[in-house]
């Protein structure tokens, strides 16, 4: 186990809100292994954010609480670091990128300096060394002119290059990990396909680890390894986007992929919404969170979270359906229609 | 054209943005819409999509050029003639949110246009409670307030309000943009439902160029202002004209790991339509451009049959 860059086992989240406790993250469990793109998918509020921010050690407590699990980065536990040390593994071995470069970016702050930042803290450098890094930073996230781009602002780059220039901040202390939030949901797909270009290509030359936040399948499909489908605080499924895609076990996923048109298709065909929309996490169904919108869902799936089934090494389900003694799925759509 | 419902010819939207200088958002744009197609039109943000939909349904005065709407100049529609269009013509906008006023209910909100134009008279709860069942949400609803719906319920009540009216042609300016993929379905299907049943017409604007692909009959790519190419949906995504649209339908991620396609990644960002470049507005980031490109505006032409295109290319 300890092989893995990152474990998270049974991460679970809560927050204090005036509406109650939302329970935002219960019971996440994955890896990340070194030189690997994951991706984490799901809809708004599943609670792909809140497990990166406690990658980060940035669940703001309070309102927010790490309730159980462990999160164990190269060997250690980071579950519950002190702020200090949280500041050393973020300026040193975990770089983050989010959804919104300007949330990320000092406006007041040469873009050079905001890039060395942190570098500085963490090594012996002159002046004219730390511009120099900003430098090739900057060129290494292909901003053109990077000796003139250094001593601007952000207000004077576009929200391609501003993104460029959060990916240059998470990456110049040579982080092992970056962890990056709906990093192109913001963007325009043109500009969307320079910043996953320049992502694989980082991944790539450093053998970086990566962890991609996303609602969109296409991303997943165009950059990641391996992928992580969330739902309403837990993981339904996991596997490499090969088998994911090629044979999705959750009636999620099903969902999912069943929704989406396909650019590339000749025929149109009529598209296949999921009904119903996600539970409330104040007070989450104690079964399936699924069952209320799914098409399958048999009398257990009301009463007892899910098992989870293992298929093809490392892909695993957490559905009913796979239990040995569950009805085959023909026989569940067949009961369906008879019921309509 | 004979079956056209609204025809767009040279429309031009200018905006002043202060010290003298003009924001051209809309600059010179000719097309038509057929009487129950869906149009739609797509192009990165700032190109001046809604600024189009927004000059097309009055919400702005046009600078020059003209819309006509079944014949009729929209912006000298005066008394009735510019009540009916009212009717006629709805907008269904992005951010449900942000578009319902969250200290109405939704009843009042769905009934405003009924109050305007005074129709359904005695019968307003009925036609609310029928407006609802339409969009799939149900009658209980009616006494409710925004923030009490999910963002998919909350586009159903922008989509119901704008049937109040039975209008005959919708502008959609990002429906679906602010949807998870599973929500984003149930609008759309609905959308498709509702044409089919009442023949409605729709300008349907968008980024997401999958969703566009499968809700439209034709589609218009836009980029600074202008349209640079047209064609029907299956012909745009099959044989793409314009540099710029090759290219973004390339740029789109396709949801499937065994599809390897080849990308175009165009370098450098979408310039300011402050400051237009000469000649052709995509020649800082064409692929194909040549020296004619920075000199000459290339026109807008019929290519084929029903496909145009502004490119010097296919001169
Ligand atoms: N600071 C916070 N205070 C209260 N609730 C929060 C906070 N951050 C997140 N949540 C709740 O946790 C859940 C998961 O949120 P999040 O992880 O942001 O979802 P997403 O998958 O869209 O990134 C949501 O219900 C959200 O409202
Ligand atoms: N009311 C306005 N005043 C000044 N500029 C505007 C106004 N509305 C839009 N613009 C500008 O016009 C251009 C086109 O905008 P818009 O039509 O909103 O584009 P899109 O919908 O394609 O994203 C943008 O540069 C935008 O900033
Ligand atoms: S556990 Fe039951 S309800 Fe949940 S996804 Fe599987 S079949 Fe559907
Ligand atoms: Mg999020
Ligand atoms: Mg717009």
């Amino acid at each position: 186990m300890e092989k893995h860059l990152l474990t998270i086992d049974n991460l679970k989240v809560n927050f204090k809100t005036y509406g109650g406790e939302v329970q935002a993250v219960r019971g996440v469990s994955f890896h990340v292994d070194k030189g690997e793109t994951l991706a984490i998918v799901g809809e708004s509020g599943c609670g792909k954010s809140v497990t990166a921010q406690a990658i980060m050690g940035l669940i703001p407590n309070p309102p927010g609480r790490i309730v159980d699990g462990k999160i164990v980065f190269e060997g250690s536990d980071i579950t519950h670091l002190t702020k200090k040390e949280w500041m050393q593994i973020r300026g040193s071995k975990i770089g983050m990128v989010f959804q919104d470069p300007m949330t990320a970016l000092n406006p007041t702050m040469k873009v050079g300096t905001q890039i060395v930042e942190g570098f500085i803290r963490n090594h012996q450098v002159t002046r004219e060394e730390a511009q120099k890094r900003a430098i090739e930073m900057l060129r290494l996230v292909g901003i053109p002119d990077p000796e003139k781009r250094v001593d601007q602002y952000p207000h004077q780059f576009s929200g391609g290059m501003r993104q460029r220039v959060v990916i240059a901040i998470a990456l110049a202390c040579q982080p092992q990990l970056v962890i990056a939030d709906e990093p192109t949901t913001a963007l325009d797909v043109t500009i969307q396909a320079q910043i996953l270009d320049l992502l694989r290509r980082l991944q790539e030359e450093q053998e970086l680890s990566v962890v991609i936040i996303t609602h969109d399948l296409g991303v997943v499909s165009e950059i990641a390894h391996r992928m992580v489908v969330m739902y309403a605080g837990i993981v339904v499924e996991t596997g490499t986007v090969e088998d994911v895609f090629a044979a999705p076990r959750h009636p999620y996923t099903w969902g999912l992929m069943r929704s989406l048109p396909r650019i590339d298709g000749e025929e149109k065909q009529r598209l296949v919404p999921i009904d119903g929309t996600p539970p409330d996490l104040f007070n989450p169904p104690k079964g399936c969170p699924f069952a209320a919108r799914c098409d399958y869902a048999m009398e257990i799936c009301n009463q007892q979270m899910p098992e989870i089934s293992t298929f093809e090494p490392g892909h695993q389900a957490a559905c009913w359906l796979h239990d040995p003694r569950a009805p085959r799925i023909e026989e569940l759509v067949a009961a369906g229609r008879q019921g309509e | 054209m004979k079956d056209s419902l609204v025809e767009v010819n040279n429309l031009k939207k200018h905006f002043h943005i202060g010290n003298g200088q003009l924001l051209k958002a809309v600059d010179g744009v000719t097309f038509s819409i057929r009487q129950g197609e869906t149009l739609g039109l797509v192009g990165e943000s700032g190109c001046g999509k809604s600024t189009l939909g927004r000059t097309i349904i009055r919400l702005y005065e046009n600078t020059d050029g003209e819309v006509l709407y079944k014949g009729k100049n929209v912006h000298r529609l005066k008394g009735k003639e510019a009540g009916q269009f009212n009717r006629d013509v709805q907008m269904i906008f992005q951010d449900p949110q942000a578009s319902l006023n969250p200290r109405m209910t939704v009843e009042d909100i769905i009934a405003e246009g009924l109050d305007i134009h005074g129709l359904a008279r005695g019968m307003r709860r009925e036609r609310v409670t029928e407006l609802l069942q339409l969009v799939g949400l149900r009658k209980e609803h009616a006494s409710r307030f925004p923030h009490e719906f999910s963002g998919g319920q909350r586009q159903r009540i922008g989509i119901a309000r704008a049937l109040a009216v039975e209008p005959e042609f919708i502008i959609a300016d990002e429906p679906i943009s602010a949807l998870d993929v599973s929500i984003q379905a149930q609008v759309v299907n609905l959308l498709e439902d509702l044409q089919a049943e009442r023949g409605l017409t729709y300008l349907f604007i968008a980024h997401d160029l999958s969703m566009v692909k499968h809700i439209s009959t034709r589609i218009g790519v836009m980029y600074l202002g202008k349209m640079v190419e047209l064609a029907t949906s299956n012909e745009l995504y099959k044989l793409p004209l314009h540099p710029y649209t090759q290219a973004l339908l390339s740029s789109v991620p396709v949801p499937d790991p065994t599809v390897k396609r080849e990308r175009i990644i165009l370098q450098g960002d979408l310039p300011s339509p402050a400051n237009r470049p000469s000649g052709c507005g995509f020649r800082t980031r064409c692929p194909k451009a040549t020296e004619r490109c920075a000199l000459e505006e290339p026109v807008w032409k019929e290519a084929e049959a029903g496909h145009w295109v502004a490119c010097h290319l296919y001169d």
